[in-house]
Parts: C-alpha cells; sequence; structure tokens
C-alpha cells in the first residue's frame, strides 16, 4: 500500500505542469549583470531577508564563518574576460564567492574557481583561489541581501554586497579593450589642420576645421565649431588597421568610444592628407583635406 | 534630444538617402543591429562556392539601394564565404559565413553590420588587398 502511494506520488509529480513546481522561497533567486568594455561581470545569488532577525553579522552569520553572502547555492561570479578584483588578477571564468567576515578588522573575499558549492560546503584554502581584503562599511539597512554594480567607469566598477547594515564593496577593473595612447612619432603624420565636412544632412554645408594635435601620449582631435559641446575634444584611438575612432571625454577622461565613426587616413610623403570618415554600413558620412 | 548618436545615426545618413532621392523601405532600415562577442575564427571558403543564392536585383526591388551592395556581394562570393559575420548572425543555424548574410532571407536586407562588412569587403578586394588582410580589417573594425 505504502509503496503504490509512493508509485501514485510520484507519477503525479511528473504529470504536474511545470508551472506547479513555482513556490515561494525563503531566499528567492537573483542574477545582476554588468558589462564593461566588452567584460561581461555577473552575479549569481539567491537573496535571504533579513526578517526581523537583528545582528546578522556575529548571529546570524558568526564571526569567523567563511560564508557565501547568499543562500542556498553558493553565490557566483562569472567574468568573461581577466579582470583585476582589488589589485590582484583574476582570470576569465565563474568563482563561488565566499567572505571571511570578522568581528575586528577587514574582511576577506574569497573566490574559488570550484563554483558549483552549497552554502554549507565551506572551500578549505587552496592556492587557486583569488583572496582578497576587503573593508566593511555601516549603510542603512537593506532587507533582503543585495548585489550591485556601482561607480561605472571605461575601466570598471564597484561590486558590492549589502545586506542589513552592512555593506562589503570589491573594485573590479577590466582589461581595456584599446589604448588612448599613441607614441610621439606615429602620431606626427596626423597633426595638422584639416577642413571637415558631412556628407548629408542639414550640418553638411557648415564648414569645420578639425585640428590633431598630441597631448600627454594621445592623439587629440578639435572642431572648430564643434556639432556639440560634448564633441569640443576628443581622443583618436588607433585601431589594429591604421585607423582611429573618436574616444569622447567628460571632464577629462575618457567616457565614450564611438566605434561607428572611423577616420580613415591617406598619407603621402609620410604625412597624412586626407581622410575619410566611416559609419557602421561602411559608408562615408564625412572626410576633410589638410589645410596646414 | 538631440543627441550625438542620433545626429551619427541618423542625419548624414538620412541626408544621404534624400540628396540620392531615396526614402527608406520601412522604418526597419534603420534598425540599429549590435556586434556581437567575437563568435571565433573566420569560415574557410567553401571549395567551389558559388554567388548563386545571391539575392538578385528582381528579388530586392523594394530595397533598390542595396541592389549594388548585393551585386558588389556576387562577383566575390569565394572572399566573402571566408569572412566571419560580427553581428551574432554567425551563431544562427544555418549560416557559414558572411555570403550567408545575402542568401535565402538575407539578414543583409536589414542588418548595418551585415552591410558594413560586405561593402568593406568588397572595397577592400577592389583595392587589391588579400582575403587575410580583408579579415584583418573587418576584425578591426567589427571585432
Amino acid at each position: 500500500m505504502i509503496r503504490s502511494t509512493l508509485l501514485l506520488a510520484g507519477v503525479t509529480a511528473l504529470l504536474l505542469p511545470a508551472a506547479s513546481h513555482a513556490q515561494v522561497r525563503a531566499s528567492e533567486p537573483a542574477l545582476v549583470a554588468q558589462t564593461i568594455d566588452g567584460t561581461r561581470l555577473t552575479v549569481e545569488y539567491s537573496r535571504p531577508r533579513a526578517r526581523t532577525r537583528d545582528s546578522l553579522f556575529g548571529k546570524i552569520v558568526t564571526w569567523g564563518e567563511v560564508w557565501t553572502p547568499g543562500a542556498n547555492w553558493a553565490t557566483t561570479l562569472d567574468v568573461s574576460k581577466d579582470v583585476r578584483v582589488n589589485g590582484r588578477p583574476l582570470a576569465a571564468g565563474k568563482y563561488s564567492v565566499w567572505i571571511v567576515v570578522r568581528k575586528e578588522g577587514a574582511w576577506t573575499v574569497v573566490l574559488d574557481p570550484r563554483h558549483r558549492r552549497f552554502h554549507t560546503m565551506h572551500p578549505d584554502s587552496t592556492a587557486e583561489q583569488v583572496r582578497v581584503d576587503v573593508a566593511p562599511a555601516a549603510v542603512p539597512f537593506t532587507e533582503a541581501l543585495t548585489w550591485s554594480f556601482s561607480g561605472l567607469s571605461p575601466e570598471g566598477a564597484t561590486l558590492a554586497m549589502e545586506w542589513g547594515t552592512i555593506r562589503v564593496p570589491v573594485e573590479i577593473k577590466v582589461t581595456s579593450s584599446m589604448s588612448l595612447i599613441t607614441p610621439a612619432e606615429k602620431a606626427a603624420p596626423f597633426l595638422g589642420a584639416y577642413t571637415f565636412a558631412w556628407s548629408g544632412g542639414p550640418e553638411a554645408a557648415k564648414p569645420i576645421t578639425l585640428f590633431l594635435t598630441h597631448e600627454n601620449g594621445s592623439l587629440m582631435g578639435r572642431w572648430d565649431p564643434a556639432p556639440f559641446p560634448e564633441w569640443d575634444r576628443f581622443f583618436l584611438i588607433p585601431l589594429p588597421d591604421g585607423s582611429f575612432v573618436p574616444g569622447f571625454m567628460e571632464k577629462g577622461k575618457l567616457y565614450d568610444v564611438e566605434r561607428d565613426m572611423v577616420f580613415e587616413f591617406v598619407t603621402s610623403g609620410g604625412k597624412a592628407t586626407e581622410f575619410k570618415v566611416r559609419a557602421e554600413k561602411d559608408q562615408v558620412i564625412a572626410s576633410g583635406k589638410r589645410k596646414s | 534630444m538631440y543627441s550625438r548618436r542620433d545626429f551619427l545615426r541618423g542625419v548624414p545618413l538620412a541626408g544621404l538617402a534624400l540628396l540620392a532621392g531615396i526614402r527608406p523601405a520601412s522604418a526597419s532600415r534603420w534598425v540599429i543591429h549590435r556586434r556581437g562577442p567575437a563568435a571565433g575564427p573566420h569560415p574557410t571558403p567553401r571549395p567551389g562556392i558559388t554567388a548563386a543564392k545571391v539575392l538578385t536585383r528582381e528579388q530586392l526591388e523594394d530595397s533598390p539601394q542595396l541592389i549594388p551592395l548585393f551585386d558588389s556581394i556576387r562577383e566575390i562570393p569565394e572572399i566573402v564565404d571566408g569572412i566571419r559575420c560580427n553581428c551574432g548572425c554567425a551563431d544562427v543555424e544555418g549560416f557559414y559565413s558572411l555570403l550567408s548574410c545575402y542568401e535565402g532571407d538575407a539578414m543583409a536586407r536589414a542588418c548595418p553590420i551585415c552591410q558594413g562588412q560586405g561593402r568593406m569587403a568588397a572595397r577592400l578586394h577592389k583595392d587589391g588587398r588579400t582575403l587575410d588582410e580583408i579579415r584583418a580589417a573587418i576584425d578591426a573594425r567589427y571585432g
């Protein structure tokens, strides 16, 4: 009878529609992802809630514990390319995330390549792990444990865990896909003033001068007049095929690279004489000739 | 608000089209496709590959502005078949190379990256560049 009941229960479970597997969980699964300069950073975790429990750290999470900042299966961090975490190199891959919580002093974030681990499978210390010290900070109360990316820049971001009144941040720096540096001897053929004309649209008839200079190791462009205030000055970033793309600045720092605006120069006698600007469909959207 | 991206992706192109007396066939022509992650190495051109499946002038009646591009692809199937498309379509079942973007449903009808890579390949081939040089240039631009 018992066997029949179990069999019936098993068959019933198999026949139930998929929707019936949906369930309310104390720690709901979540995912947060951020792409920076082509590097995708993904955190997958479950979100425990404080549920009126006070003193989360030191009580629910005991001092000295190697704790996964999440619940159920260990929180994971997946990085699509090599990055640096608080200055330490971290190879592309997926890692389980653990934090050694301490009553005093720095905490330690542990990234373990053995990423599929249940939260009770605390990892022993291995040479393959990346361990970085972090400074927990006091913040306003957060009910459900939350991972987030903030402080975005072209170079990286701050990845932080918040739960209760604690915030644990780590700095992630991505590998830059391009260099702002153009050596002086490579920049020299391009320096000078050029005419600049859009190929179409209402802007086509407006006379514009493009000035190229070499400043602080970078080839820089400046339009006069600038089509937009934010275009006032820009980096010309070299591509492997000898062309350049503009990198736009805010407060002197790169914030956006326009990959669909490629400057192709024609050189003669060691100097650039003219250029074309090509867009995504390889069509010419602007061109110019050397003035001086 | 009129932004830099609006300017780059709209005004000059629309201006060019108007100057040429051409109107976009549909709004989809202006859909922005994004480059996908590098999908791996360039394919090896298939021996004996031809342009027999590349859309013809008649099949492009609704997009006459694309006829010169498709015609230029038709002239160099052995080159285009050795180039990976970076718009993400390389992952679609049945796609082999950039040439696939110009056949059948022809993603190049609407995708600016398929169009840009095709136009660039034809232009560089006309300039006497080898397949490897064209691949390198396309990787620098679209990879």
